[in-house]
């Protein structure tokens, strides 16, 4: 019987191996159009396709991930636009959004510093490194990650690195957005990619300053609404600090009794992570 | 087994069992395991009890009562068995309902009509129809995707926001 029940677990495990997908799992609607265009395909069209697919299976791992990458990224960008209500991007739109990318970062970095897209990417890369680290600083001094788990993360290789702070990250974000939401939102918010999580987050941002119980208690005058909605996702930061860290100084001493230099110490932390404290101090309250 | 077989069981067990009913337990336990298995559990506790308890064994042996008592506890103590019988087809119909399922969802797939060959390059179309930009694009789709990993941990830092 231990046999039957060893072969039971077997099958089980092998069927959930084989109906592993190597490629992202595709919606119906997507799966729809791609028959309709497969239907009205000449056959020497279909044959080219039929080759190139088994030629993209028979990449090495590395490539397909990388493949992957950049294809989440432009379906991304598609998403994003037709999200904003300015449709679909055509593939001339997609180029020059592209190109403009590159531009400005070109620009942001000097051309004598980064010139081709390698060199900037490196440069772009230690950047990100900088925030990642800083990020899951703040979060062991807040206790809110152990000092072993900060240790685990940082020996790990870069792209788990990233993978692991985006999920953190979007942990973060969905527990102080459920302040706001009932149940049923932070499932949905549960079941998108760690940056599209983020980019819905910062639009709660730019509606209410801070996300979690800070951004329920101080509230934004229409203007002020305008001023962080207007803000470019580069600048966005810095004006949101400007405008809410006197609310928030405000809040601190007459709400909640603390003296100037426990305020000051609180708001001397970068903007996200003085949201994650406020947090914690309002939940504090009865 | 019914409440008076079960009653015919304890008398037999306990010594009690009047003469004339000696039939009607040679009867029952022809036709049925369960009893044969009851009384040889009872006969099995009673001799474990017997090697243990040798010097009252003997006095006690002869007791009505103390083998009442027997009796009832065992029939209160016998252990629970695992019904693998039961455990196997709760498995087979958990297949069973995976295969099934398995089934409803491709049958009723948009690619459903399309050989079995074709049926991933059609599902995946629009990947391959994209396979060209991001050939094209390659270099400008990282510096974007880093740039928005980059964008996640703004406001982390000191001297940004």
């Amino acid at each position: 019987m231990k046999q039957l029940v060893s072969l039971f677990v077997l099958a089980v495990l092998l069927m959930a191996a084989t109906s592993a997908l190597r490629w992202p799992s595709v919606p119906r609607e997507q799966q729809n159009r791609n028959r309709l265009q497969w239907m009205a395909l000449p056959e020497y069209e279909r044959e080219r396709l039929r080759k190139e697919w088994t030629d993209l299976n028979a990449e090495p791992r590395a490539v397909q991930l990388e493949l992957m990458r950049r294809l989440a990224t432009l379906d991304r960008l598609r998403t994003r636009r037709n999200l904003n209500g300015q449709g679909m991007p055509a593939t001339e739109e997609i180029k020059g959004i592209l190109e403009g990318v590159t531009s400005r970062l070109r620009l942001e970095f000097g051309e004598g510093l980064a010139r081709s897209e390698g060199e900037m990417l490196q440069q772009l890369r230690i950047s990100t490194q900088r925030r990642i680290d800083g990020f899951l600083d703040n979060l062991v001094e807040a206790g809110r990650l152990s000092l072993e788990q900060r240790e685990a993360a940082q020996e790990s290789s870069w792209d788990d690195y990233v993978r692991n702070a985006l999920e953190i990250q979007k942990a973060e974000e969905i527990f102080l957005y459920s302040e706001f939401a009932d149940g049923d939102d932070s499932v949905e918010l549960e079941d998108l990619a760690p940056l599209d999580v983020l980019d819905e987050m910062l639009e709660i941002r730019r509606l209410r300053g801070f996300l979690g119980r800070a951004g329920a208690v101080l509230g934004l005058s229409a203007e002020e609404q305008r001023l962080l909605s207007e803000a470019s996702n580069e600048e966005f930061y810095g004006v949101a600090k400007r405008l809410m860290e006197p609310k928030a100084r405000e809040y601190m001493v007459a709400q909640l009794g603390m003296s100037k230099q426990q305020v000051d110490r609180v708001l001397s932390q970068p903007y996200r992570d003085l949201e994650r404290s406020l947090h914690r101090l309002l939940m504090r309250q009865p | 087994m019914n409440d008076l077989e079960q009653k015919l069981l304890q008398e037999h067990l306990e010594g009690t069992l009047p003469e004339e009913r000696a039939g009607d337990l040679d009867q029952l336990l022809s036709s049925s395991p369960e009893a044969r298995r009851f009384v040889a559990e009872h006969q099995a506790l009673w001799e474990a009890l017997g090697v243990a308890f040798s010097d009252t064994a003997e006095s006690c042996e002869g007791s009505p009562e103390f083998r009442a008592r027997v009796s009832q506890a065992a029939r209160q103590v016998r252990p629970q068995r695992i019904r693998w019988g039961m455990l196997a087809g709760v498995a087979a119909a958990a297949l069973v309902v995976l295969a099934v399922t398995e089934w409803i969802y491709k049958s009723d797939s948009p690619l459903e009509g399309i050989p079995a060959a074709d049926r991933e390059v059609v599902r995946y179309l629009h990947i391959l129809r994209d396979m060209e930009m991001v050939e094209l694009f390659g270099e400008e789709l990282d510096l974007r995707g880093e740039l928005e990993i980059h964008r996640a941990f703004s406001g982390e830092l000191d001297n940004e926001g």
